[in-house]
């Protein structure tokens, strides 16, 4: 009887040790893909992006924006150059047992950028900071760019070509505004412009006829 | 009286023209566009011990050499995609790190060793040898499916016989 018992625990034993260690689920991210069209210097694109912690325990996660494996190239899109455009906040989050938590992720276009009319991918990569066994998940959302495609704001350098170009040399001019933003003609200051326009004509055109009608 | 009327009407018209344009100002934003899409996979089991290995020689997670193309009873782990939406699937690993360390490579070598992966179906010599940069592993793995894997391992000679240990990394992507 002794004998079955200890046999029954040693089996018990073996039995939870041979049971796989598994990873169910452990987190999920939402939304998987983010479209960014029309991003122009100076511009930049704010998202967030939520986080959902399965696990039954709190969890901390790693989160950063990194080069993709692969990109959408049947739709033009390229590898994103420029990962310091895009800011995490915050790069480490910690959720609490089968609750979510948000990252806000900005893609700012800096001013002086020299990148019209493109197409790239950059990921958005999602890990938990500590996971033990060997096999690890990383799930990344996949962001599409597009940005705007600009008027060259400043005058080009004159083409010198042909033989008679051998050892002469051209500069181009200054710009009058080097530093000049592209003027829409529908930025903000036009509205009000056409506004207050519309209601000093419509003021002139009252008075006149209001003078007419006394004369 | 009509004229002064015609005129008063042609010179609103005029002044409404770039108001009316003024309001089209937001198609010069930038536009975000989400797509609500929930990505999540799970892999079982985590962990696979191989125990000793001997030089010059091939383990594999599941033991023997499994039947070839891979089959389900010769694949160690699945991998479930707990999603929304179908997934790619890449894979990367490290090298080993614990005493002198093994490299990974594709060939073996002195202390450089060669990890492959392959899913079911994949016949042996079509499994993906594992470097340190990702490389597609699972294409389009629809949501609540699950694929089956293995991987091999193939050493060179020793410089130490100290306990290595390396992690493979799954990467899922929406596709």
């Amino acid at each position: 009887m002794r004998l079955l018992k200890v046999l029954i625990a040693i089996g018990l034993v073996a039995g939870v040790l041979l049971i796989p260690a598994t990873a169910l689920a452990a987190f999920g991210i939402d939304p998987g893909k983010v479209y960014i069209d029309n991003l122009f210097p100076g511009a930049q694109a704010e998202f967030p992006i939520t986080i959902y912690n399965q696990n039954d325990y709190e969890t901390t996660f790693i989160v950063k924006a990194r080069e993709p494996d692969y990109t959408a190239e049947d739709k033009g899109y390229g590898v994103f150059p420029y990962l310091e455009w895009v800011t995490v906040t915050p790069g480490r989050v910690i959720i609490g047992a089968s609750d979510t938590g948000d990252v806000l992720i900005t893609v700012a276009m800096p001013e002086d950028a020299d990148y019209s009319g493109k197409k790239s991918e950059v990921w958005i990569s999602f890990m938990e900071e500590e996971t033990e066994g060997m096999i690890k998940i990383e799930l990344a959302s996949r962001i599409f760019i597009s940005t705007r495609v600009e008027e060259p704001t400043e005058p080009e350098a004159p083409a010198v070509e042909g033989e008679g170009a051998v050892g002469i040399t051209a500069e181009a001019g200054e710009p009058v505004s080097p530093e000049a933003e592209p003027v829409s003609p529908f930025s903000p200051w036009a509205t009000i412009g056409s506004v207050l326009g519309a209601l000093l004509g419509g003021g002139v055109v009252f008075f006149l006829f209001k003078r007419r009608r006394h004369v | 009286m009509k004229r002064l009327i015609i005129s008063v009407v042609l010179a609103l018209s005029l002044l409404i023209v770039p108001v009316s344009g003024a309001l089209a100002v937001s198609s010069q934003d930038v536009e975000v566009t989400a797509d609500p899409i929930y990505v999540s996979i799970s892999n079982t089991p985590t962990s696979e011990a191989l125990g000793l290995v001997a030089e010059n020689s091939t383990t594999w997670a599941i033991g023997p050499a499994p039947a070839d193309p891979l089959v389900d009873a010769g694949c160690t782990f699945t991998v479930t995609n707990d999603g929304e939406v179908a997934v790619n699937i890449n894979i990367q690993a490290t090298d080993f790190t614990g005493g002198l360390g093994w490299t990974l490579a594709s060939t073996v070598g002195e202390a450089t060793v060669v990890m492959k992966a392959g899913k079911l179906g994949d016949a042996h010599t079509a499994m993906i040898v594992l470097t340190t940069s990702s490389e597609a592993f699972i294409s389009s793995l629809a949501t609540t499916s699950s694929m089956k894997w293995e991987f091999n391992l193939q050493t060179g000679t020793f410089t130490d016989g100290v306990l290595k240990t390396n992690a493979i990394t799954l990467t899922a992507t929406a596709v």
